[in-house]
């Protein structure tokens, strides 16, 4: 169906694309892996016509095309659905679908003959959309659903899909496995660029494994595992699972008591949550996102106006409800956040300027004149001591934030938070966008903090890192605890239940 | 790949071009020739009134006498220091300061340089190399105020001052008493646009208080205010003709500005800055150049108001006449006006 | 060494590029470039008057350009320098007069810290109303301008001026308040020309203000404040603290320009006497990329130009000061038209290295 031929690409200094071959069947499900910048989307961006190859050739049907633009790839039968969604949220799905491939005469806009064709292919595929309905009512689930119909719309024979379950919950993730499932039936080949191990196993009938650029492999599904495609991207041993001992659990840490958070907006967030972080274990709190787990991390760490905040945050039996960030770091609470580049880094700061946020005001990063100067010596030293106990890649500190991969620089902000030698470390998506390589170093230094008896709360909305790591597994919806689990015996289902069912 | 190297060959070929030049040389300066530097006033030497009257005065002499004439608009307050130095560094033989905000400046740059012969308008130096320009403003002042007590028919009339300082007092006050020397019982509005160097540049404000004269009755405004001053030209074009003539009218000042809106302007006190620089070039030019006060009054027709096509349909003879009559007695020292500077 | 050189590229490339229209310009209206502008730089250099003057203009621009950049390194937009420099020179020359007779060792101080607290204390109402309510600096800023304007004109008017001055302008300070200019010790320059102490202030001003915001706790708050707020709030930084104090600092330098003004210049405050210098600020910082060193190198242009203006308004056949502002204006334009020129120069990034980024934001 699809065959890329020697395609070389390079950005700059970057080769993005080195010598890549990759043969796409016809009626199959491909899945492309690698870690992040392996290559996998600018080669599918080359397929459709974004980019330009700077060498190599590409196959259609056992044909060498010229794809130039997207508009070249959609008459070849090619779509592709896009991290982020282009829809216009005020139009309606048919609209949406219809924008940029008019049917009818090129005056009148035949909507109505849209569509009833929109609404065939929703009952052919399974995908449950009401056409006439506007774009803004739509769940993300639902969202993705249009830009895969929008695909099939156009004729498209080969759907790419950049991410598709990065937006999903689990529930939704199996119902969109499903849509695949009958679109391999009804003939349509699929291409799926992902870094989820477990869904390339569940999904795929074939794998291209890339690495640096390169087509470092290509394995039968049914041939291969887990361990063998993670060793492949990574180009070492990886281990998968946690392995971690039982937890040697003391007295409570962090205590929160009926706490409530409302947005300045009035809307509440977190509805009268009650729980406990003993010292020296791990406490996860699951949940789809957006049901009060930022609001959670936030209003603990001090980030949330007190007028916001009712019940109680307690640590080593204080109320801290009116203590200031600040002084919150001070009583030993260290923070590792969902967002880095929102909350965790000054971007445009160098490393070493970044490894002492939140410390950066006293000694030993201060001194003189009643601590006023920043002492560049004892800046570069402790940047430099996070730099290497992380592996922090690469070993400069004087280079900008920005320019380090999202693995390395939530490496940098763990090992901030880790050098204060926290006793409560709230911990929010510490492997999101992070390599495999990374989350596994990552995980074994979370593990690695609890055995020093600091007490952990974990948020994340990987079912499988926080059931792992978890010594307890709260679950939350709509910002209250729906139950909870112990995260050895309970299955991934009774927690997608809990999930999004609430009680 | 292609724009790129089209964008540099463009600009390169721009700079090559710039910097080729058409080889023109300045022309070579002529050293028996007088040189004349001017240094105008914030406002800069097209602002229709006071610095274009200077201009106009320096541009005639460069015409009919032999001098090199140089000009620097300033723009900004300390500027001007730079601005007269930069004459004076090159030797220049007369320097002329518009403005009496240049005063204190010329007072200092003057005494660095006591070979150079400089001239400022509307300020007094006791310096022995500078000539001041003083003007008689209350007497031409009153002489307008003899014509718009004349064309009023409600009695009442305004006057619009720019800043409010001394120097418009002067104004007022001569336009005051001419007008009560017609009709004892007339009422004069007086309104200031402000305190600031802005008053001079506030057409919007000078408009508004020029209506709220006139619904206060007056029909005639005399406008001693700068740029302000073209608000009560548009205000009193907006109050109409009736039969073919101006319900209300503007008096102008400084430069004649009759024909700003013709129909609507009964005349202009016109203060000869023209004349008076042409004379201190000419002064300068014939060795004869005198420093200290220069006063331009109606005997020197330094003052006056302005006669042309565009107003004589709207000043009657007679009171032309009257006006005449005045000026006449000022000169010959019969009727003393008033000077609000007090000098 | 290579950060240097790529951070002094564009900004070079700017005043070339200026240069060169200008150069068209100046051939449209029929004269030589080449000879306009060796008039320009010419006098802006010439020893004494031209560097003594040149030195002088460039004084207050310093002062602004820093002000307005510890704003934009906090994140705010400061557009009020102009307004705090009024208030600042207006309390300078109050404070001169009001105790004229005192002694120049308490007066001079007296003064300088009636300049630093009135600009600072200016400044910081529009930073308490925003860190207070959110309301935005910009127009804040731009509407206290206005009110500083008027209120210094009206104490000059009924309070300040020598009766029957026709100039507003307040009363001298007192002799004691004056600061020494350059020319009285350095050979060679005549005390006429009012390059003063101020200069000199300012230049250690650019070396404290990179101190501050480089080498101290205080600047790293404010940095990051304007790197990234909601990082400087995780990072346990007060928000709201550094908004105020970032205006009161940037208040504070835009105040010393009255120190230039009233203790070096005219010895009273003079109404009107700033050529926009609070707005040229915002084009000096930004081509001084928001560093005090480069700060001083766009004073020393811009003012090169305004001085050099005069000569070429005065001295050549055609040419008006005019070009002064197409000058600047030009440069202010290519500035910010800094990518044009990274595409130019063909230093765009490859964008496979932001794709990770976009890519980490959103997953």
């Amino acid at each position: 169906m699809l065959e890329l031929r020697e395609i070389t690409k390079r950005f700059g200094d970057v080769l993005a694309n080195d010598h890549v071959n990759i043969v796409v069947k016809p009626g199959t499900i491909h899945a492309i892996v690698g870690e992040n910048g392996a290559g996998k989307s600018t080669a599918m961006r080359i397929a459709y016509g974004f980019y330009t190859a700077d060498s190599g050739e590409i196959l259609v049907d056992g044909q060498v095309r010229e794809i130039r633009s997207p508009h070249d790839a959609i008459a070849l039968g090619i779509g592709m659905v896009h991290q982020h969604f282009m829809l216009v949220e005020t139009m309606t799905v048919a609209e949406n679908i219809v924008l940029g491939a008019e049917p009818g005469s090129s005056f009148a806009l035949d909507l109505k003959s849209a569509a009833a064709q929109i609404r065939q292919l929703s009952e052919e595929f399974k995908l449950a959309v009401n056409p006439n309905e506007p774009v803004e009512h739509l769940s993300v689930g639902q969202q993705q659903r249009v830009e895969l119909l929008k695909a099939l719309y156009r004729h498209a024979k080969l759907l790419i899909l950049d991410e598709p379950t990065a937006v999903l919950t689990p529930l939704e993730v199996e119902e969109f496995f499903g849509i695949l499932r009958r679109m391999r039936a009804q003939g349509k080949t699929v291409i799926i660029i992902t870094h989820k191990l477990s869904e390339v196993l569940a999904i795929s009938d074939e794998v291209t494994v890339m690495r640096d650029g390169k087509v470092v492999g290509g394995v039968q599904t049914k041939d291969t595992n887990a361990a063998e495609l993670a060793r492949m991207m990574v180009g070492r041993e990886v281990l998968l699972r946690v392995e971690k001992p039982d937890a040697d659990v003391g007295r409570a840490a962090l205590e929160v008591r009926n706490l409530s958070v409302t947005t300045a907006t009035g809307a509440k967030r977190v509805d009268n949550i009650s729980f406990q972080v003993r010292t020296g274990e791990i406490v996860g709190i699951a949940g789809v996102e957006g049901n009060g787990q930022t609001e959670l991390i936030e209003a603990l760490a001090g980030l949330v106006e007190p007028a916001q905040i009712t019940g109680e945050i307690i640590i080593d039996g204080k109320n801290i409800n009116a203590v200031s960030a600040r002084a919150r770091r001070e009583l030993g609470i260290s923070h590792i956040p969902e967002d880095r580049h929102r909350r965790g880094l000054l971007l445009d700061f160098n490393l070493a300027e970044n490894s002492i946020l939140g410390v950066h005001y006293r000694p030993p990063i201060t001194r003189l004149a009643g601590n006023v100067f920043l002492d560049d010596g004892a800046i570069r030293r402790r940047a430099t001591e996070i730099i290497e106990a992380f592996d922090v890649r690469p070993r400069n500190a004087a280079l900008p934030a920005r320019s380090l991969s999202g693995g390395n620089q939530q490496k940098l902000i763990i090992g901030r938070e880790y050098h204060v030698n926290p006793k409560v470390l709230l911990v929010s998506q510490p492997t999101r966008g992070v390599d495999i390589g990374a989350i596994e170093f990552i995980h074994r230094q979370l593990v690695k903090l609890r055995d020093q008896g600091c007490a952990i709360l974990l948020v994340s909305a990987e079912l499988e890192e926080v059931t792992s790591l978890s010594d307890r597994l709260l679950v939350v919806h709509d910002g209250k605890i729906a139950g909870e689990v112990d995260p050895k015996v309970a299955t991934l289902e009774e927690i997608g239940l809990l999930m999004t069912r609430g009680h | 790949m292609k724009y790129k190297v089209f964008v540099l060959i463009a600009l390169l070929g721009f700079m090559a071009f710039a910097l080729s030049g058409c080889g023109r040389s300045a022309a070579a300066e002529d050293p028996s020739k007088i040189r004349v530097g001017i240094v105008f006033d914030i406002g800069g030497k097209d602002d229709r009134s006071f610095n274009a009257a200077a201009w106009e005065g320096v541009q005639r002499a460069a015409k009919e006498l032999p001098i090199i004439l140089r000009d620097i608009e300033p723009g900004t307050p300390n500027a001007i220091e730079p601005a007269m130095r930069a004459f004076a560094e090159r030797n220049f033989d007369l320097i002329i300061g518009v403005g009496f905000a240049q005063a204190p400046i010329m007072e200092q740059v003057a005494k660095d340089y006591p070979n150079i012969q400089f001239a400022i308008i509307d300020g007094v130096s006791q310096l022995p190399n500078v000539a001041s320009l003083v003007f008689k403003e209350h007497e031409g002042s009153y002489l307008v105020g003899i014509l718009a007590a004349k064309a009023s028919r409600t009695g009442t009339i305004g006057f619009l001052g720019g800043m409010d300082i001394g120097l418009i007092h002067r104004f007022a006050k001569g336009y005051e008493e001419g007008a009560k020397s017609v009709n004892p019982n007339i009422r004069v509005i007086e309104n200031y646009v402000g305190v600031t160097d802005s008053a001079w540049n506030n057409p919007g404000k000078g408009k508004e208080l020029s209506l709220a004269q006139i619904g206060k009755g007056a029909d005639v405004i005399f406008t001693a205010a700068g740029n302000s001053g073209l608000g009560a030209f548009d205000a009193v074009e907006q109050q109409g003709k009736q039969n073919g003539r101006a319900t209300h009218f503007v008096i102008g000042v400084d430069s004649n500005q009759n024909m700003v809106k013709p129909g609507f302007v009964l005349t202009s006190m016109v203060k000869r800055v023209d004349n008076a620089v042409y004379d201190i070039v000419h002064q300068v030019v014939n060795k004869r150049f005198s420093p200290g006060l220069h006063v331009f009054g109606l005997d020197k027709d330094g003052v006056g108001y302005a006669m042309d096509d565009f107003n004589k349909d709207l000043v009657p003879p007679e009171a032309i006449q009257e006006a005449e009559a005045a000026k006449a007695k000022i000169i010959g020292g019969e009727i003393k006006v008033t000077d609000a500077m007090g000098s | 060494m290579k950060t240097l050189a790529r951070e002094l590229l564009f900004p070079l490339i700017a005043v070339i590029a200026a240069f060169v229209v200008g150069g068209i310009l100046i051939l449209l209206v029929g004269d030589n470039p080449i000879d306009a502008y060796r008039l320009l730089l010419g006098s802006a250099l010439s020893w004494p008057d031209g560097i003594g003057y040149t030195l002088f203009h460039a004084t207050p621009l310093i002062f602004t350009g820093l002000a307005v950049l510890v704003g934009f390194r906090c994140g705010l937009f400061n557009i009020g320098v102009e307004g705090q420099l009024y208030i600042a020179a207006f309390a300078t020359a109050w404070v001169g007069i009001e105790l004229a007779n005192r002694s120049s060792w308490f007066l001079i101080p007296l003064c300088f810290a009636a300049a630093i607290l009135a600009g600072a204390l200016w400044a910081a109402i529009p930073g308490v109303l925003k860190a207070r309510f959110g309301s935005h600096e910009v127009i804040n800023t731009i509407m206290l301008n206005f009110i500083a304007v008027s209120l210094v004109s009206y104490f000059t008017q009924y309070y300040y001026k020598v009766p029957g001055d026709p100039i507003l302008q307040t009363a001298m300070i007192g002799e004691n308040a004056h600061i020494p200019r350059l020319g009285s010790f350095i050979p060679g320059l005549p005390e006429r020309i009012p390059l003063n102490v101020a200069f000199l202030l300012a230049l250690l001003c650019c070396v404290l203000v990179y101190l501050f915001l480089w080498r101290t706790k205080w600047g790293y708050e404010i940095r990051a404040t304007g790197s990234n707020p909601s990082a400087a709030e995780y990072g346990g930084i007060s928000i709201r603290k550094q908004i105020v104090v970032a205006m009161a600092v940037s208040g504070a330098l835009a105040g010393m320009v009255g120190i230039n003004e009233v203790l070096g210049y005219r010895y009273r405050y003079y109404d009107g006497f700033s050529d926009n210098y609070g707005f040229t600020g915002i084009a000096v910082a930004l081509l001084g990329r928001n560093h005090p060193l480069g700060v001083i190198f766009a004073a020393l242009l811009f003012a090169m130009l305004q001085h050099g203006g005069i000569y070429v308004d005065g001295f050549s056949e055609n040419v008006t000061k005019d070009i002064v502002q197409v000058l600047q204006g030009i440069i202010i334009l290519f500035v910010a038209a800094e990518s044009f020129f990274k595409w130019l120069v063909g230093r765009a990034r490859p964008q496979a290295n932001q794709l990770p980024r976009v890519r980490a934001v959103t997953q």
